[in-house]
């Protein structure tokens, strides 16, 4: 992790804090629900921002060992869904289960690091849907996939804000650690699709 | 299926045990918010335990960090070993982000699911769901287990396997155990294999292979395969006791001691250095004994988990190297609490009757052997018969340390490390002459009684053989091939004549007592199953 990287990172965090901030004031002078909730999204947020940089940290010091155990695809998705704190309205999260195998073998925590930091990333340009998917892979293995119906690649350049860069570099560090691979695609119907090969 | 789960978790039990006050009340209350009705909070080991003892749980959420003196892991550790929780209790290990592939790499005990902190209710909400959704699916196969009926529970295992495939892997692995414990290894590596076609490098199914092997007597190939499992991973603790207990079968006892070095070395817990210690005792390398048992004392100083025990041991190694003084003042700083147990007192009495005979004073010794005696009520096949029996010696009452000795192996005869510590008593004692007038004699004496009872049985003189059975235990209660033996000869004698209510609460004594003794055997499985069998019967009216 280079000093660049880590400057940006707490930059990021330091502005999540100030808007953390605002809404919390916000709350202090007039309470309410909904502020309330908002606040408490941009906390959590905050929080998956600094686990992706410890995780981030750890993999260029120790590096990272994932703890490989059997798992249902389809439940993990659920839980990756239900605890998802990126949402922005009008562009719906949807999971798509059908070609999942049965059972597959990876990390869950490190995975779903991978996957919220790729959701995170698809809604910021998502049209109206993102779909979090899996299937089987070609030989063996799994393959998740997070799709967006935005502009796809060449659209997301003049994307603002631009981002720091840790969501991507935490999906290599995970998809490294189970020998896997990730990379970031224009989907063929439109729009762009992240996936994450796990052997 | 919603109104199903919420009235579930309404149903819950939960603890939470954490060091911290305001992470305590945080999980609290998001379990509360998920709806699980009860929910108890414990700050320090102890204090989880005492909640445990007073009421069960179904979900215990624990923190790795606990105090100095003991983590999560060796809660859970203690919990299980002591039978404190069942295998129906769910218990979470909750683990910082920094530690949590450390903490989970190398255990003996896996908890039912690691969590990472921070926890969200979504997260545990989720969690929880899995846990019960398993226990759900893999009921109808623990309810088997639960009744010893490790056949049934393999019939529901195939069941189950084709009505809920994702969780085939755990049903495999019960499978594999099952077929083991009812003492078929072929079917049990078909069980493994299975598993290993989905995922070849299972350890947990490359170590039932090689147990498979153990059981056919293919001990060559057990090793080489625990040993590529070690190859695979240098830290699967399970490898390394099987790999000691094969070396050690073989009389390759000092090979047996550096496998559980290693294994220490892995997994540095107060169980594995107790090990170790007992192992080297019996190879006779003391300086090695000695460090192994002051390590395990370190590692259980003022927690839940020290053991009487461990004192006793390494005060007894110290005697032995000639330490007597150490030995003494070890003795005399042993927690007051321990003075509870019966079996320490006089164990502790035994190994300074000992000690004070080393320093020379005869009159305190001879005191202390008196006292130790007077504890002992109920001579059982353990380290403080071992220690009475060598205090005997000492003092030269030769006569006493050998009945001692000769009743400690009639006690549990087929128990061989008990049996190979006898002779090392007479070895140390400098009394190896005796051996075949007290061990071998002993020995001779048990099987003479059983084959007694056997003939009687052959011979349909159930009343005979029955007497001969009872006689043998009233001298050796605690023996487990006579306790079988009894169990067996009452079903047989109900098999042929019909139900007995009184022998149905003999046989049913006898294998509590065999569960205890000699747990998760697979001939205590048979017995269980012949009574099941003759139950089913009588309940169809046949005789």
């Amino acid at each position: 992790m280079n000093n660049q990287t880590v400057a940006l990172i707490v930059h990021d965090i330091k502005n999540a804090l100030s808007v953390l901030e605002g809404e919390l004031e916000a709350l202090s002078t007039e309470p309410e629900r909904e502020r309330a909730r908002l606040a408490w999204r941009t906390c959590g947020a905050l929080r998956e921002k600094l686990i992706g940089f410890l995780t981030l940290y750890r993999a260029s010091t120790s590096g990272l060992e994932p703890r490989v155990e059997a798992v249902s695809p389809e439940d993990f998705l659920r839980g990756v869904l239900a605890d998802n704190l990126h949402r922005r309205d009008g562009v719906a999260l949807r999971v798509e289960s059908r070609h999942a195998p049965t059972l597959a073998f990876f990390d869950e925590h490190l995975v779903s690091l991978a996957l919220d930091a790729a959701i995170q990333n698809a809604m910021r340009f998502a049209h109206t849907a993102v779909t979090l998917a899996c299937a089987a892979g070609d030989t063996a293995g799994i393959v998740f996939s997070v799709r967006d119906d935005g502009p796809g690649l060449a659209g997301t350049e003049q994307a603002v804000p631009p981002s720091t860069g840790l969501g991507s570099q935490l999906c290599h560090a995970v998809a490294a650690a189970h020998r896997g691979d990730c990379r970031l695609y224009d989907a063929a119907g439109g729009g762009a699709v992240f996936e994450l090969r796990l052997p | 299926m919603v109104s199903n789960t919420s009235q579930r978790l309404a149903r819950l039990r939960a603890l939470v045990v954490d060091d911290m006050p305001a992470m305590r009340q945080n999980i609290h209350t998001q379990l509360g918010q998920i709806g699980i009705g009860h929910v108890d909070q414990a700050g320090t080991p102890d204090e989880a335990v005492s909640f445990i003892r007073r009421s069960g749980y179904d979900l215990v959420l624990c923190d790795y960090n606990l105090n100095r003196e003991t983590n999560g892991q060796q809660l859970l550790e203690f919990l299980r070993t002591q039978g404190l929780i069942t295998p129906a209790t769910m218990f979470i290990m909750i683990t910082a982000e920094s530690s949590y592939d450390m903490v989970a790499a190398a255990v003996e005990f896996q908890p039912d699911a690691y969590m990472i902190k921070p926890l969200t209710g979504g997260k545990l909400l989720e969690r929880i769901e899995r846990l019960l959704d398993k226990q759900n699916a893999l009921r109808p196969i623990a309810d088997r287990l639960k009744l010893k009926d490790a056949a049934g529970a393999v019939a529901e295992c195939d069941r189950t396997m084709a009505a809920q495939p994702k969780w085939a892997l755990d049903i495999l692995k019960i499978k594999g155990a099952a077929l083991l414990e009812l003492g078929d290894p072929e079917q049990a590596e078909t069980a493994y294999r299975q598993a290993l076609a989905m995922r070849a490098d299972l350890l947990w199914a490359r170590m039932g292979v090689a147990r498979c092997h153990q059981a056919a007597g293919r001990l060559a190939e057990a090793r080489e395969a625990a040993q590529q499992v070690l190859e695979q991973d240098a830290r699967h603790v399970p490898a390394y006791d099987l790999l000691a207990a094969l070396a050690e079968a073989q009389g390759e006892q000092r090979e047996a001691l550096d496998i559980l070095s290693r294994s220490y070395e892995v997994v540095p817990s107060a169980r594995r250095s107790r090990l170790v210690g007992d192992s080297a005792y019996r190879a006779g390398d003391l300086a090695l004994a000695r460090s192994a048992f002051e390590r395990t004392l370190n590692h259980t100083r003022g927690s839940l988990t020290a053991q009487p025990a461990d004192l006793l041991s390494l005060a007894q190694v110290q005697i032995d190297g000639g330490e007597a003084d150490a030995a003494l003042k070890l003795l005399a700083a042993a927690p007051k609490h321990y003075a509870e147990s019966e079996r320490f007192v006089a164990a502790r009495h035994a190994v300074q009757a000992q000690a004070h005979v080393k320093l020379g004073d005869r009159a305190a010794a001879a005191q202390a052997f008196e006292a130790a005696r007077a504890a002992s009520a109920e001579l059982r096949a353990d380290d403080s018969a071992l220690a009475l029996a060598k205090a005997a010696f000492s003092l030269g009452r030769d006569d006493e340390g050998a009945d001692i000795l000769a009743r400690a192996v009639k006690a549990d005869h087929e128990n061989r490390r008990m049996v190979a510590l006898a002779r090392k008593v007479l070895r140390d004692s400098g009394k190896e002459a005796l051996a075949p007038a007290v061990v071998d004699r002993a020995l001779d004496e048990v099987t003479a009684i059983l084959s007694e009872a056997n003939a009687q049985m052959r011979n349909a003189q159930f009343d005979a053989s029955l007497a001969t059975l009872e006689r043998a235990l009233a001298v050796m209660p605690e023996n487990t091939a006579v306790l079988l033996a009894a169990a067996q000869l009452h079903l047989l004698w109900m098999s042929q004549k019909g139900l007995n209510r009184d022998y149905v609460a003999k046989v049913n004594g006898y294998l509590a007592r065999l569960d205890a003794l000699m747990p998760g055997s697979e001939r205590v499985a048979k017995m269980y199953r012949f009574l099941r069998e003759t139950l089913s019967r009588a309940g169809k009216g046949q005789p």
